[in-house]
């Protein structure tokens, strides 16, 4: 029985001990789907499973998060949330058949699960990513620690998996600080 | 439960401070605060007091709290109905939070979470639970708790405080209130006495006291549809018990009311919280949650109040829970909805996915057009306008 906390703790270690890695301003590959053009000397820093996270100036203040590729019945944020959270099995699910506005929605539920409070959406619309057909919205929020945040989502569902990149920043000075570099950032996905 | 123990560590850790500047000895029975009263300086209470200004500061500037003057203004004045003289001592903070909660810091900062307004039938209700939070205030139930803490630790534990207190710094307000709620769980007796105050307080006022015990009896509902999913920290802090329901049921029939005087303030109520209802609703839906928020869907539908708002908010619990037959129940819902005629823009877009998911292209064609019909500046009137093209 004891031993079952333990190698639950595991995995955690395991993130926890992952480096940051500096970021070179060269093409970068994305999994296997896409490449994109960095535009800054970005940190890669531990992420949950599924994610890649880079950061400027801290993960908390300003980062680009790229989804990679979320299945149909899976959730957007895996493993642990927080105490209290929801299971994995009883977090928002993501649905191949979803419209560009269930998917804002789903992204609005996962990041409520982290009880960040006063979540909205704005702007969704029909986008390219890289060649296919995808779409972008912006996001505000309160995180639970008071701090007003905004993030600009932009995705697609290829090959029946959802892929999205999400950069989120303080709304009162990281957000608009990096903001035209992710935008060429984005304009730069280079499908595989 | 870490920032609940950095919570702890910091009242602790200012028991510690404080028991140098405060004589020992047994504090005795703590008479009741009497309106407008500050605590002496030299004291652990004052220590406390400070702690908790600290953490109001925080909150004000925070972006949870529902700043709407008329909301505000009707809550501060249940509270002022209640409170009489402590009235101006109470500060009252609406915070934006699905999670059912209601709290008092000993420094007269009231917390009233709107997931507590989303689940009170009338105005009788939320005075009775505002009554119990001024009871806990005016016995001065945190500043005994403080001092049971402090009577009860050992050393080894004030090792400990010291160590985690220096991580307070970096809890948010939300977190740190949430935790502050947990730390405040009063003993029964504590329990028993906010309860008695919150009824005589109610009575005092003119409401109903049947009303009492209807909201404890709706939270134990609400509390066995949510066993296994996220624990209420106002649950944790409140058990909602068959003996309390018991009591204040109890306690109603003996109070002698003569006929027209017992107010519910259910009009009162549904007119300062209904504009608020829509984003409350939202906020309880995205928990998902869904035999919870069924429940409470079924208690506002029985109420008869705003049946087309109500109904779109069914349609929507339909359409993100996805199980097998609720996108036909989604239909029918928003379809009500519609009849009903006061609900929200947002019935048709809802509508309108639900049936371009079914491939009943026309019908959803219609209802995009009439969102944005109804919302021209709706902020994904791009994205519709894709789907009616798709769909031609």
């Amino acid at each position: 029985m004891r031993t079952l906390p333990l190698l639950l703790l595991v995995p955690v270690l395991v993130i926890a001990c992952a480096p940051v890695k500096l970021i070179e301003n060269t093409r970068v590959s994305i999994g296997d789907t896409y490449s994109v053009d960095p535009q800054l000397r970005w940190a890669s820093v531990p992420a949950r499973p599924g994610l890649d996270l880079w950061t400027v100036d801290g993960a908390a203040l300003d980062s680009v998060m790229f989804i990679k590729g979320v299945a149909d019945g899976e959730a957007v944020f895996r493993g642990p949330i927080r105490s209290g959270a929801p299971d994995d099995d009883k977090r928002p699910k993501f649905r191949t058949e979803m419209t560009p506005s269930d998917i804002a929605e789903l992204f609005v539920d996962s990041y409520a699960l982290f009880r960040n409070q006063k979540l909205e959406t704005a702007g969704l619309r029909p986008e390219k990513f890289g060649t296919e057909d995808g779409f972008r919205f912006e996001m505000t929020w309160v995180t639970p620690a008071g701090l007003e945040m905004q993030a600009l989502v932009a995705g697609a569902i290829i090959k029946k998996r959802l892929h999205a990149v999400v950069y989120s920043g303080a709304r009162a000075h990281y957000f608009p600080k990096y903001r035209d570099a992710v935008e060429k950032l984005l304009t730069s996905i280079k499908l595989q | 439960m870490k920032l609940a123990t950095q919570v702890l560590s910091l009242i602790l850790a200012l028991s510690l401070l404080a028991g140098c500047a405060t004589p020992r000895g047994a504090p005795g029975a703590l008479t009741d605060l009497k309106p407008g009263e500050r605590p002496a300086l030299a004291t652990d209470e004052a220590g406390l007091w400070m702690a908790m200004d600290r953490v109001e500061a925080n909150l004000k500037t925070s972006g949870h709290v529902v700043t709407d003057p008329a909301l505000n203004s009707y809550v501060q004045g249940i509270v002022c109905r209640l409170a009489g003289p402590h009235c101006a001592s109470i500060r009252v903070y609406i915070v934006q939070t699905p999670h059912l909660n209601a709290s008092m810091a000993p420094n007269g900062m009231m917390q009233v979470w709107t997931g507590l307004i989303l689940h009170a039938d009338n105005e009788a209700q939320l005075a009775y639970v505002l009554g119990h939070e001024i009871g806990h205030y005016v016995r001065r139930h945190s500043v005994q708790l403080f001092r049971d803490v402090r009577l009860k630790s050992n050393a080894t534990l004030f090792l400990n405080v010291l160590a985690g207190a220096a991580g307070v710094g970096f809890v948010g307000p939300l977190i740190q209130l949430a935790a502050l709620s947990s730390v405040f769980a009063f003993s029964r007796d504590n329990e028993r006495e906010a309860d008695e105050v919150g009824f005589e307080l109610m009575v005092l006022a003119g409401y109903d006291p049947h009303e009492a015990a209807k909201i404890w009896e709706a939270l134990l509902a609400q509390r066995a549809a949510t066993k296994d999913s996220q624990p209420s920290i106002f649950f944790a802090t409140h058990p909602p018990t068959g003996e309390r329901v018991a009591t204040l049921k109890a306690l109603a029939e003996k109070t002698r009311t003569a006929p027209g005087e017992l107010d519910l303030g259910r009009e009162r109520f549904l007119a300062a919280t209904g504009p608020f209802r829509a984003t409350m609703l939202r906020d309880e839906l995205r928990l998902r949650r869904s035999a919870a928020t069924q429940l409470l869907l079924d208690r506002l539908a029985a109420s008869g109040s705003a049946p087309g708002e109500i109904q779109f908010f069914q349609g929507e619990l339909y359409r993100l829970r996805g199980e097998s037959g609720d996108d036909v129940k989604a239909i029918a819902a928003y379809e009500k909805a519609a009849a009903a005629g006061d609900v929200p823009p947002e019935a048709h877009r809802s509508l309108g996915l639900v049936l371009m998911k079914a491939r009943a292209n026309a019908r959803a064609r219609a209802a995009f057009f009439r969102y944005l019909e109804l919302r021209p500046d709706a902020q994904d009137g791009a994205m519709i306008r894709d789907y009616l093209k798709r769909l031609e």
